[in-house]
């Protein structure tokens, strides 16, 4: 009865918690994608700003990515004569990823393999998104791959990017600098850190603009989501703990003689309380192990959204607490049989 | 060596069931227990078997005294001097007979595997070896009566206390009992046996009439 009480709550747990966890992972990742995470530094032309930027913001905490963008030269597809021009920019960051960039130049001067996006590839009329372009000062460059940029690169729309590293000499000056926080909530300590090493002499030259409000809404839902879950996890567990602890006293009564034997027997009172303890953790571990993979199961059969490890993890390690707390008044009861009361025969 | 002195017992809001008892019970005697219905035999029984406190005089085991020791000193001290042996049996019927022998090894700390070849041993003597692996409610009554013997023997208790024994059995499976609780005293404990039977008193050393 206890494993099938263990499995009830584990599987409810999951199914309506879990769900929700998962659901709520997805919005909150979906609304960190769209940019709830962004510090876009413009910078306007003169204003001083330079690519040595990128290596102090490196440095600031709370940062995973970012990368400043030099000034924008048109550049053309070289097999097409007349082609549409496309606005190119040198990308200065050591932090590859997010963007997929093959490789970084040392320097700008030496900058010739670029990127494209999608609707800049469009544009140039690059076959297979790939080929060569060139800027208006013959600089040209071959773009090895389209990118999909991240959408909080999609101000720069349709673009070329020449990745630079941050530490090439000498350092170019930059029109725009973006900085992606760790966590929605870093993002206006990070936004005034940014402002103080942006190195600029002018800061009217300069307009930082954060994703405070979609961060904002970020943390809202966080908290309301996180608040019903809470809330239903409670009433789950409070209710699974106390099925637990009327079941198990329902046994102790059934079984008084027993117990009461026991305490004849030698038994003293705790030794009987951890017994019935650990009785209730045996069970309540094979509860948990059946009652969670029930419910994992049945949320992939219904493509419902799956709740983090973590999250199984804590609700298995809860629900097993919760079992043993529900099974601590009946183990107590059963330690206090009265040996005469319940052996005796009249 | 067990001691009573001016022992009263009162259960709640009952009258005085044991009025000042006063007794010993020397180390190899095999005492019975006598009196009319609702004497107190069993009350007085449990008393010396320190599962009740008394509410005056004093209890001494082996010039220890006892009575006013904690819950958790009195089911340690009852786990390792003292056997059980009540009316009904009182095993568990979850378990087989050989488990339920070996189960007081729990309460002394010790593991019940540890008290296999003894409990088989006890259950050759008294004739039960063959159903060591049957449960409670597989064996008649007479063998569910050894089979506590046995329990209550595996420790080789100084203080043996028997609450009708042979209440339910028939005179072949009585006599069983008896010689055990008898060569348990011959061994030098103190055997304790609360009875009605005339033939039981007669079989022991001395009783007590209450």
């Amino acid at each position: 009865m206890t494993v099938l009480i263990v499995v009830a709550m584990c599987s409810t747990i999951l199914l309506t918690t879990g769900r929700a966890t998962g659901a709520e992972s997805q919005v909150l990742r979906s609304i960190t994608s769209a940019g709830s995470r962004t510090v876009v530094v413009r910078a306007n032309e003169g204003s001083g700003l330079d690519s040595t930027v990128v290596q102090r913001v490196e440095r600031l905490g709370g940062v995973s990515w970012v990368g400043a963008f030099g000034d924008s030269t048109d550049v053309s597809n070289t097999a097409l004569h007349g082609g549409s021009n496309v606005s190119e920019r040198a990308l200065v960051t050591d932090s590859l990823g997010p963007i997929g960039v093959p490789r970084v130049a040392p320097s700008l001067r030496r900058a010739s393999i670029a990127v494209a996006s999608p609707d800049a590839a469009h544009n140039l009329g690059l076959v297979d998104g790939v080929g060569r372009v060139e800027a208006a000062d013959q600089h040209r460059f071959t773009v090895v791959r389209t990118v999909v940029l991240p959408r909080y690169l999609h101000f720069l729309e349709p673009v070329v990017l020449a990745p630079v590293s941050a530490q090439s000499k000498p350092a170019i000056e930059v029109s725009a600098l973006v900085a992606v926080a760790r966590s929605p909530r870093l993002v206006a300590p990070l936004a005034a850190a940014i402002r103080s090493v942006l190195g600029v002499s002018d800061l009217t030259q300069v307009a930082v603009s954060t994703s405070e409000t979609i961060a904002r809404i970020h943390r809202i839902v966080k908290n309301q989501l996180g608040a019903f879950n809470a809330a239903l996890l409670i009433i789950v567990v409070a209710s699974s703990a106390t099925l637990v602890a009327v079941v198990l006293f329902g046994l102790v009564l059934l079984r008084r003689r027993h117990f009461g034997r026991r305490r004849a027997l030698g038994a003293t009172r705790s030794l009987i309380v951890g017994l019935q303890l650990a009785q209730t953790l045996e069970l309540a571990l094979v509860g948990v192990v059946i009652g969670s993979a029930v419910a994992l199961c049945a949320l992939a059969v219904t493509r419902s959204p799956l709740p983090p490890p973590s999250f199984v993890v804590a609700s298995s390690v809860l629900a097993t607490v919760a079992a043993l707390v529900g099974s601590i008044v009946p183990a107590i009861a059963a330690s206090r049989r009265d040996p005469l009361k319940e052996l005796r025969v009249p | 060596m067990i001691e009573a002195v001016d022992l009263e017992f009162a259960y709640p809001r009952s009258p005085v069931t044991i009025a000042g008892f006063t007794g010993h019970f020397d180390a190899g005697e095999l005492v019975a227990v006598t009196g009319p219905s609702g004497c107190g035999k069993s009350t007085l029984l449990y008393l010396l078997g320190l599962m009740l406190t008394p509410r005056a005089g004093s209890l001494w085991v082996d010039g220890e005294r006892v009575d006013q020791e904690s819950d958790s000193t009195r089911a340690h001290r009852r786990a390792r001097q003292f056997g059980f042996v009540f009316q009904d049996a009182a095993l568990d019927t979850t378990r087989s007979v050989l488990d339920n022998i070996t189960e007081t090894a729990l309460y002394r700390g010790q593991s019940p595997r540890q008290l296999n070849s003894s409990a088989r041993r006890l259950m050759e003597q008294f004739g039960v070896e063959l159903r060591a692996s049957a449960k409670p409610g597989e064996v008649s009554g007479g063998q569910a009566q050894r089979v506590a013997l046995c329990r209550a023997l595996i420790s080789n208790p100084r203080i043996l206390l028997a609450d009708e024994p042979t209440g339910n059995l028939d005179p072949s499976s009585t006599a069983v009992v008896l010689d055990g609780l008898r060569r348990h005293a011959s061994s030098g404990a103190t055997v304790i046996v609360v009875t009605h039977d005339a033939s039981v008193v007669r079989a022991c050393d001395r009783s007590v009439m209450l």
